[in-house]
């Protein structure tokens, strides 16, 4: 997927209307695509992983506040960058906003240069690693697929283990080990052991 | 007469006796010469003479002695008391005709017979053993009281008495001599006096107990008395005590009005001295409307028993020597003796409570506002929030406005539209300072005839835009022609605005596919008050939130300060309303609140 700075969304999620609509003129008049969101509940029914993107969110908010939605993305494995906007500089809250992986924090009201800066650097370091990071998706949802076997000798055979080694410390035949081979060369989609070892290595599995 | 043979025969045979023995003598008179028997019958004539003169002696003697005896028979018989005479034995061998009488036996019956034949058995035993003290000591006299049995079987009591007596029988057997006197007469005499007596000992002892009681009851009495009279005494001392050292003054005075008597306070209250008081009238410690009517009032109320405060405590002045008025509390209570009528006044010197009241009151209004004050800063962090909202978007906008200044293509309507939108959120911003000012410094109530549809309309005003956000479905429904009231329009306006956005918040947790729907009317409550409602079709409010809902710092919101209603109920409170609510969880809440025409 070919990655721009047009294609990336940024997400604007705060209960005050003029704070979304004053934040989606600016954001916009630097020319990103915006979209924003009355509440949490609202985002994450809109919400799609695969869509590149920044997040900027308030934290009061009625229901489910910012740190609660934050929680909820890292539940679903989403490395989307979180940019919290807040009303009240409050350590304890910020300092767990960051520690749960937001990438700044910044009190309301705010250098709406900075923000914007920050917006850049976000969607800059998105930019240059969305492709890996999509790949790496895209191995581990290979992955996923493997039989709770078939990653055994996955693992065997990327740390450069024979049929016969591998066949002995599974304690099964060297057959059954080629088929599990066969298997894992498939559906991970590798065609050669090369290919296969590089998968892991960007995969983090080696 | 017989006595007088009984002498002749005894004489005979006296002379027989001489005779015999002179014969026994004359056995030698042959062989006496003649001068001894001359001598001899001188001497026998010598002593015949002496014999016919002893004789003669004798016959005198005699003769005494039989009219001595015959007296004694004379007495023995005719006696008034029963004579009884007894051998050893006990045998009976003479008894006058007064003891034959006793017995109801004749003297031949009785001779030879056993004296204890006539004693009643129960009394032998005594009688025997009077019978042998008598044989042993014969010297002395015993009594004894015995039942004497009579022919015809009839008991009779006996006085009986004994004493040995020294008349040799004939058989030389000592005889007892027993007196026998009836006691009948006598003891029942006795009897009768003895019961009378008793009788009367009764009476007396009866009287004596009676008396004795009497007396104890007496002495009760005045032991009671004399309690009493120490309690009075420690009573009135107590009571002297008390009256005295009572801190409320106490003036008693007749119905005339002349004062009675005071306690030390009322000196120490009004400062005259006792005597500048008793025995003058109450109305010198009265202020001048008082003191001409008091006179009347009593007047009255003796006359109607209807017109004084008799237990009620009012507050009045009262007047100082020194003419200067005082506050006090007072109160009456009335009582009698005998046809006269007494009061009393409990007078209490309430200046310093006053001063009191008045101090309090201040404090009370500075804690207020204190109070006010530290809930301000306690709403200071929602406030900064309030505000902040506004200066951010007025940052972003300014920045939006600048960028597109910058740009190439300059959209003149968007550039205006986004002023306008930064415009609002600074007046929004003021609005919001401006509002909490305005609650800060109204430590007053500052009315002013308002039209209370016209402050929905600006509440409202403010809550649109969260309206359309959360696209809730808003209707109004406002009494026409609905009377100008005076309030503090701000403070009102701030209520219905609280409320509005309560149900906002209410509604918007509403799910989904729920249309939010907020409801506001006014309404003329029976013409004396105006009722302000604001309905949603939120969640409702649950029990336990109900009783805490007016709570201050009790919120159900993330970003609350659980003040709102807290402040919107002392707010209608102290425009003289209440406000209150009804909440049904999964139908909605109304929140309304009444405003009285009078203010």
């Amino acid at each position: 997927m070919e990655i721009n700075k047009q294609t990336v969304i940024i997400y604007v999620v705060d209960d005050e209307f003029s704070i979304r609509d004053s934040l989606t003129l600016l954001i916009e008049s630097v020319g990103y695509k915006v979209k924003s969101y009355d509440s949490a509940l609202t985002f994450l029914d809109k919400f799609d992983p695969e869509q590149p993107g920044c997040l900027i969110l308030d934290m009061r908010m009625p229901y489910m506040n910012g740190l609660e939605l934050q929680e909820e993305l890292a539940d679903r494995c989403s490395e989307i960058p979180i940019i919290f906007i807040s009303g009240d500089a409050d350590v304890p809250i910020s300092s767990k906003a960051f520690r749960s992986g937001a990438v700044d924090f910044i009190e309301k009201p705010f250098d709406n240069e900075l923000l914007l800066k920050r917006i850049n650097e976000e969607t800059e370091k998105l930019l240059r690693t969305w492709p890996e990071a999509q790949e790496r998706k895209q191995i581990l949802k290979l992955y996923t697929k493997l039989t709770e076997r078939e990653r055994e000798v996955f693992m065997l055979i990327i740390h450069n283990h024979s049929t016969k080694e591998a066949a002995k410390k599974l304690k099964i035949s060297n057959r059954t080990v080629d088929t599990h081979r066969a298997h894992v060369m498939e559906k991970m989609q590798a065609d050669s052991l090369n290919t296969l070892i590089i998968m892991a290595m960007i995969g983090g599995m080696l | 007469m017989s006595k007088n043979k009984d002498s002749e025969k005894f004489h005979c045979e006296l002379c027989q006796r001489a005779e015999e023995r002179l014969e026994k003598a004359h056995a030698d008179i042959s062989r006496m010469t003649p001068e001894e028997i001359q001598k001899l019958a001188f001497e026998f004539q010598v002593y015949r003479v002496k014999l016919e003169m002893q004789n003669e002696e004798l016959r005198k003697t005699q003769l005494q002695l039989q009219v001595s005896r015959d007296r004694y028979h004379k007495l023995y018989d005719y006696a008034p008391v029963g004579f009884i005479t007894l051998n050893k034995k006990g045998y009976i061998t003479d008894a006058n005709q007064a003891a034959c009488l006793l017995l109801g036996c004749s003297k031949v019956q009785l001779q030879g017979t056993k004296q204890v034949n006539y004693i009643h058995t129960e009394d032998l035993e005594r009688f025997d053993l009077f019978f042998k003290q008598q044989k042993k000591f014969s010297n002395q006299q015993h009594r004894i009281e015995v039942r004497i049995k009579q022919a015809n079987k009839q008991f009779i009591p006996v006085l009986c008495q004994g004493s040995c007596n020294h008349i040799t029988d004939y058989d030389s057997e000592e005889a007892f001599f027993l007196t026998l006197q009836e006691m009948s007469e006598q003891k029942r005499a006795a009897h009768k006096i003895s019961q009378l007596n008793a009788q009367l000992e009764q009476k007396v002892c009866a009287q004596s107990t009676e008396l004795l009681r009497k007396n104890k009851k007496l002495l009760e009495n005045i032991n009671e008395i004399k309690s009493s009279k120490d309690l009075l005494v420690e009573r009135e001392a107590k009571l002297n005590s008390v009256f005295n050292a009572a801190v409320e003054g106490i003036v008693t005075i007749d119905e005339a009005g002349v004062i009675e008597s005071i306690n030390r306070a009322v000196t120490k209250i009004f400062g005259y001295q006792a005597d500048e008081l008793v025995g003058h009238n109450v109305g010198k410690l009265m202020p001048m409307p008082h003191k001409a009517q008091h006179n009347n009032y009593l007047k009255n109320y003796l006359l109607s028993h209807e017109t004084m405060n008799i237990g009620a405590i009012r507050q009045l002045e009262g007047r100082r020597k020194d003419g200067t008025l005082l506050p006090i509390d007072l109160s009456l209570s009335e009582y009698k003796i005998g046809e006269k009528v007494y009061f009393t006044g409990m007078i209490r010197d309430i200046s310093e409570r006053k001063r009191k009241e008045l101090l309090d009151k201040k404090h009370l209004n500075e804690l207020a506002h204190v109070t006010r004050m530290g809930l301000m800063g306690e709403m200071a962090a929602g406030i900064a929030h309030e505000v902040n909202q506004p200066l951010t978007a007025i940052a972003t906008y300014s920045q939006v406005c600048l960028r597109m200044l910058e740009c190439d293509k300059l959209d003149l309507i968007k550039l205006q539209e986004t002023i306008q939108k930064t415009e609002k959120q600074a007046l929004r911003a003021g609005q919001v300072i401006s509002r909490m000012r305005t609650f800060i410094s109204s430590n007053t109530i500052h009315r002013s005839s308002v039209d209370i549809n016209n402050l929905v309309q600006d509440a409202l005003g403010l809550a649109v835009d969260d309206f359309r956000q959360f696209s809730i479905q808003y209707g109004l429904d406002l009494a026409g022609s609905l009377p100008c009231i005076l309030v503090d329009g701000v403070q009102i306006e701030q209520v219905i605005l609280n409320l509005i956005k309560n149900s906002i918040d209410a509604v918007s947790k509403l799910p989904k596919n729920a249309q939010p729907r907020i409801g506001i009317q006014t309404y003329f409550v029976k013409n004396r008050e105006i009722e302000v409602r604001v309905k949603d079709n939120g969640l409702g409010i649950s029990n336990e939130e109900k009783a805490q809902i007016f709570t201050p710092f009790f919120t159900t919101k993330v970003s609350g300060m659980g003040m709102g209603l807290s402040i919107c109920q002392s707010l209608i409170a102290a425009h003289g309303g209440v406000l209150r609510f009804n909440s049904s969880i999964g139908k909605g809440s109304t929140f309304y609140f009444t405003l009285p025409m009078s203010g």
